[in-house]
């Protein structure tokens, strides 16, 4: 047994917190040693002493300012996504009706409305301009298979056929279903697989990786030899595509002067000084992406200006669409990038497929400038960039306006603050950004895997 | 309890007023057992309301599986702690009372005992002073608040054999501070 004064037993004893056996311990040795005895007594009376302390009583009720504090703690925390607590559907409607939720719900259903036009729009012109779009040596091959699968009805198993849906190497789709799995319900990858599914029946029409509206099948146009042209690398995913008037390139025209395409575009006009520079021909050669209507190639450093205006003068929501190697995905450079810009995002405010990878960020246009800058700068990693202002975009004036509303409702302090509050002082630097809200760059980055290899 | 699991969901379904009864329900037991852990009213009344507001905006995260008094005196006690560790009392107790007037609750009507107990008071809260934050927050837990090894250990998250042993030295070195106050008594 331990000595007597150590023995935690004693005390677990006064507090009756001893099972019956050792308890019988404890009593058998106060029985025989006096020191023990003692040291109960002792025990015991510290306890009385301790237990007879006066009463400390606050003399206020807490509770309304408690409320208070946990507003504006949960302001504090998202200034712009307060998440009630709950649980039922009245929570839940409360947290669909955030201002966040609106205006981001309102950009997706905007984003998938203009998908939907576009790809009827692109099905009705056919097959001639998508062929036109293509790299040469991807054109020639694909009119053989049109053809060829006209004339045997077995399009789907024809060269050409193949080497116009490239899709990531199955090691790099493992490492971005890893992503998708580690961070995103296995809904989204269960959609991602379902589509590439679908692109082994090419003969339905089926867009490869695609999701939600751009996943439908081609049923509308059934019998257009342009429905075989869908699987040029152009929609494979299903990209938003912009019409001819809302292209970076036609906007830069109006805004900056007439711009240029590559590849099997028209030729430059003399007076594009924005563009000029992206249209120059490069010794590495042009990377596809004449899709988008804006193209950069290897090494080109023009994009930034036309970045910089775009930027400046659109002032709202931009839609930066970003061709991405398979290298770049594994080595997760876009998100190296934007952490390097400071630049972060909401779990939430990204959707990651195997082919697709969507991500909602709010940053000062300085920082969306650099970022676009250093996108251009990498055409080893991204292989094309392209700027718009996204459709549907969310008013700045609104969100500012929203901010200053929360600006205002924080600046009538109901609450004393109190010093030597740490976390009273942190709130109060959050409230004053709150008040004087900094413009933000609200820009969607849509990033597509594209296999350089197979281009 | 099944009182606090009803304000608790009163309070998740949109009914603020409902976590304002808990509040009121705990707020003074809460703020006398970290009087005795700060030593600081102004520090305790700090902690008490933070605890609150911490309690509200994660309470749908509290899982139920104990009693929600314990899981606030969680929160407070270890914002308490952690308080202590990072600032040393600037105001005690003792202070206070001096500097604001405040005066604890106490029942004793002749002068002559007020006086005999304010110094033993004044002794006790000395000696609790001198101890380190753990012993504090478990001889407090368990003297001041009546709480069981069990509860102590689910509030500082610590095995119920560790307060044991903790408890035991805690009132050791108090014993020994308050050696001769004891005597008396």
């Amino acid at each position: 047994m331990k000595n007597v004064t150590e023995n935690e037993l004693l005390s677990a004893y006064l507090d009756g917190e001893l099972a019956a056996e050792e308890q019988a311990e404890v009593e058998r040795l106060l029985a025989e040693s006096q020191e023990a005895r003692q040291l109960l007594d002792q025990l015991r009376t510290l306890g009385s002493t301790l237990r007879s302390m006066p009463q400390h009583k606050l003399d206020e009720d807490l509770s309304r300012r408690v409320l208070e504090l946990a507003e504006r703690q949960s302001i504090a925390v998202e200034p712009q996504y307060v998440q009630p607590a709950g649980k039922g559907w009245a929570a839940t409607m409360r947290r669909f009706l955030t201002p966040r939720a609106l205006a981001w719900s309102s950009l997706a259903v905007a984003v998938a409305v203009m998908l939907t036009v576009l790809d009827r729009g692109e099905l009705r012109r056919g097959a001639d301009k998508k062929i036109a779009m293509a790299p040469p040596e991807i054109t020639l091959e694909r009119e053989a298979g049109v053809a060829g699968g006209l004339a045997t009805g077995d399009a789907p198993d024809h060269p050409g056929h193949r080497s116009a849906m490239p899709r990531p190497p199955d090691e790099v789709r493992e490492d971005l279903d890893g992503i998708v799995e580690a961070e995103y319900p296995a809904k989204a990858k269960e959609e991602a697989r379902e589509a590439d599914e679908h692109r082994a029946e090419p003969s339905e029409g089926v867009m490869f990786g695609a999701t939600g509206v751009a996943g439908a099948k081609r049923s509308d146009a059934p019998d257009h030899p342009a429905s075989d042209a869908l699987d040029h690398p152009g929609h494979r995913f299903a990209l938003p595509r912009p019409p001819a008037d809302r292209t970076a390139e036609s906007l830069l025209r109006t805004k900056a002067g007439p711009s240029r395409k590559s590849g099997a575009a028209a030729a430059p006009p003399a007076d594009a000084p924005v563009m000029e520079k992206l249209a120059e021909p490069s010794s590495s050669g042009m990377k596809r992406s004449a899709q988008n209507g804006m193209v950069t190639k290897p090494g080109d450093r023009g994009i930034r200006k036309s970045n910089d205006k775009m930027i400046k003068q659109q002032g709202g929501v931009l839609l930066v669409r970003c061709d991405v190697s398979p290298q770049a995905v594994k080595d997760q450079a876009f998100d190296k990038l934007l952490v390097s810009n400071h630049i972060t995002w909401k779990k939430k405010d990204r959707t990651q497929t195997a082919a697709l990878d969507v991500i909602y960020v709010e940053a000062t246009p300085a920082q969306i400038e650099t970022a676009i800058s250093q996108l251009a700068a990498q055409p080893e990693q991204f292989l094309s960039v392209s700027v718009e202002p996204a459709p549907g975009e969310v008013s700045q004036q609104n969100l500012s306006r929203f901010n200053r509303s929360r600006g205002r409702q924080q600046s009538q302090p109901r609450l004393k603050q109190r010093a030597g509050s740490a976390q009273m002082k942190q709130s109060q630097v959050e409230q004053d950004q709150l008040r004087h809200p900094v413009t933000k760059c609200q820009t969607l980055f849509v990033l597509r895997v594209v296999d350089v290899k197979q281009d | 309890m099944n009182d606090d699991i009803q304000l608790i969901d009163e309070t998740l379904a949109g009914n603020s007023e409902a976590f304002g009864r808990l509040v009121q329900k705990y707020q003074d037991r809460l703020y006398n057992t970290v009087v005795h852990v700060t030593g600081n009213v102004e520090d305790a009344k700090d902690v008490v309301q933070d605890a609150f507001v911490q309690a509200f905006v994660k309470l749908d995260s509290f899982k139920r599986s104990s009693a929600f008094y314990t899981w606030l005196y969680r929160i407070a006690i270890n914002a308490a702690i952690s308080r202590q560790r990072i600032k040393r009392p600037t105001c005690s107790i003792e202070h206070a009372r001096e500097m604001s007037g405040f005066e604890p609750v106490g029942n004793e009507d002749d002068p002559g005992e007020t006086l005999l107990r304010d110094e033993l008071c004044r002794e006790v809260r000395r000696a609790m002073d001198r101890l380190d934050e753990e012993h504090r927050a478990v001889i407090v837990l368990r003297e001041i608040d009546g709480c069981c090894y069990e509860t102590i250990a689910e509030i500082l998250d610590l095995p119920i054999g560790t307060v044991r042993s903790r408890l035991h030295r805690a009132r050791l070195r108090l014993r020994d501070e308050l050696k001769q106050v004891l005597v008396d008594k």
